[in-house]
């Protein structure tokens, strides 16, 4: 699998197949046991500039206040002081929490959190953000509303993004490039292309009429892998969608199936 | 603050009231006690306050106060500088943590009371002896809420910290450290009680000076007036050493973890870290469970590579 520069890739995939372990394998916190992970062509990366992590469970400093939650990384970088402030307020104006930079955790919302955890890695500038589900762990409304967020910015620098997720219409909604795993052994299934135009957040996707055949798809596959790890035998994914839609340049690969 | 909040205000108010209420009780209970036995074996509450008057205006009550707090507070300050830094460097190293475990929670769990005669033996009985006695009793309190403090860092966080760039160092420095400080704190406040006790304990049973010396002199010769001097000064000591928690450090133990159903936080959450001690009736401080390791948190979260 390889990604392109400023690609918005989102991965799916049944849970528990190691998501996370390919993002934290991305961002040099675990070292493979085989194989090689190239940025750029060189091998074994480094947490560091390069790389913005953005976590499903926020994972700020509860004794820091957001100005300082988002500084934190800058500062273990050695990013020099005026460039690293400057740059916290304006990714904490860009998530729109501009006034609550003196405010700790504790005191925003869940919302508000993971803002700051998106400012946090953003204010890196990092060439590679890696996202991992995080509006997982925000309520339903909450993160329909935040979805929209990671598209935002990355219309004001253009970074290659790698977007985990268990939500298929996040991924609709994010992605250029839908990138299906499948377990045991973890491999890539399957990759898609998102035809959508952008920018997304300006009209609805879910109206385009790609949109239901794209995630029927998608869902059927899962429930596909689903069903063959046995851990969930009964998984009904109702009926497979066998015709593709006249003229569609992307067709359901479902041949296969009988 | 409280002229803002009027509903905390009043329940301050509240608070003072009842505390009022019940410090007279107990005067009144004292007094009635006191007359029923006789000043033989209870001296009235006035005659006390005269008794304190009397020693606070000879200075004996500064004399032996001098006494009891050079020996605290130079016992103290050992046990802070050894024992804050070995907690800190047994939960920042883990093979130094895993070793030294063992070996603290086996002393710790020693009645060290016991080994008095031998700091006699070694020191004699002057004010080194009692130093070192008190140093027993106060060391332990200390490395073992540091360490614990530093081991029961949110695991997320030590993963958060990496995941940008930071060096183990920074690491320790930047989130461990912080994160054990609520602890750093509880063990400070304990081993600072613990050490009160142990200074009183030293004066009994080495030369007899300071508090703990009065207290025998007085109480050996029946003058129970006078005994419950230094008995109310250390009284007043120990409680404002280990009085109510303050709210300042909860910052870095609470809050900051998302709301909601996110699972993986409970056990962070649901096991407050630090303080497992009660008192043993030796004065001894005896860790609640045999391994001091907090079940919910394995080791293996400090290396980086979890």
């Amino acid at each position: 699998m390889s990604l392109e520069e400023n690609e918005f890739v989102v991965i799916i995939g049944p849970s528990g197949l190691g998501k996370t372990t390919l993002l934290k394998l991305i961002d040099g916190l675990i070292p493979p046991d085989s194989g090689e992970i190239l940025i750029d062509g060189t091998s074994h990366p480094k947490p560091g500039l390069r790389l913005g992590f953005v976590f499903q469970s926020f994972r700020l400093m509860p004794w820091k206040t957001v100005m300082a939650n988002v500084l934190f990384p800058l500062q273990i970088n050695h990013i020099d002081k005026g460039t690293a402030s400057e740059r916290a307020v304006k990714y904490i104006t860009e998530v729109g929490l501009t006034g609550f930079e003196n405010s700790y955790p504790s005191e925003l919302s869940g919302g508000m959190q993971q803002r700051v955890g998106l400012a946090r890695a953003m204010a890196l500038e990092p060439e590679i953000l890696l996202m991992d589900e995080p509006f997982g762990s925000l309520d339903a409304q909450t993160s329909e509303l935040l979805q929209v967020e990671p598209l935002k910015l990355w219309q004001f620098k253009k970074n290659t993004v790698i977007f985990v997720t268990h939500n298929l219409d996040e991924a609709l909604l994010l992605a250029d490039r839908v990138v299906l795993i499948g377990a045991r052994p973890s491999r890539v299934e399957e990759e898609i292309k998102v035809p959508f135009r952008t920018p997304r957040w300006t009209y609805d996707v879910h109206s385009e009429p790609e949109y239901p055949v794209l995630r029927r798809h998608l869902w059927t596959r899962l429930g596909e892998m689903v069903s063959k790890s046995g851990l969930f035998p009964e998984v009904n994914v109702g009926p497979t969608v066998t015709a593709p839609l006249a003229g569609e340049e992307w067709t359901p690969r479902l041949a296969e199936r009988t | 603050m409280s002229g803002r909040d009027p509903a905390r205000s009043r329940r301050r108010r509240t608070a003072w009231a009842t505390r009022t209420l019940i410090f007279a009780a107990l005067i009144v209970v004292w007094e009635i006690a006191s007359v029923r036995l006789g000043p033989l074996f209870l001296p009235q509450p006035l005659a006390v306050v005269f008794a304190t008057v009397a020693l606070s205006g000879n200075g004996t009550i500064e004399l032996a106060l001098r006494q009891s707090m050079t020996v605290f507070l130079t016992a103290f300050g050992i046990s802070l500088g050894i024992g804050i830094p070995l907690g800190l460097v047994m939960g920042g190293v883990k093979a130094v943590g895993d070793a030294g475990d063992t070996f603290i929670n086996l002393f710790n769990s020693m009645p060290r009371i016991a080994l008095i005669p031998l700091m006699v033996a070694w020191f004699g009985l002057g004010v080194s002896a009692k130093i070192a006695i008190v140093v027993l009793l106060a060391f332990f309190p200390l490395v073992i809420n540091t360490y614990n403090g530093v081991l029961s860092t949110d695991k997320d966080l030590l993963e958060a910290a990496p995941s940008f760039g930071a060096s183990r160092v920074q690491l320790f420095t930047s989130v461990m450290l912080r994160a054990a400080l609520s602890n750093i704190i509880t063990g400070i406040r304990l081993g600072a009680s613990v050490g009160i006790l142990g200074v009183v304990v030293a004066e009994l049973f080495t030369a007899i000076s300071g508090l703990g010396g009065l207290i025998v002199n007085y109480g050996n010769t029946f003058q129970l007036n006078d005994y419950f001097v230094p008995v109310l000064v250390l009284s007043l000591i120990g409680a404002s050493i280990s009085g109510r928690p303050s709210r300042r450090g909860s910052r870095s133990s609470s809050g900051g973890s998302p709301p909601g159903n996110h699972p993986k936080d409970d056990s962070a959450r649901g096991s407050p870290p630090g303080a497992a001690f009660y008192f043993g009736s030796t004065g001894s401080v005896v860790t609640s469970s045999s391994s001091m390791r907090p079940r919910s948190l394995p080791v293996t979260s400090f290396s980086p590579r979890t």
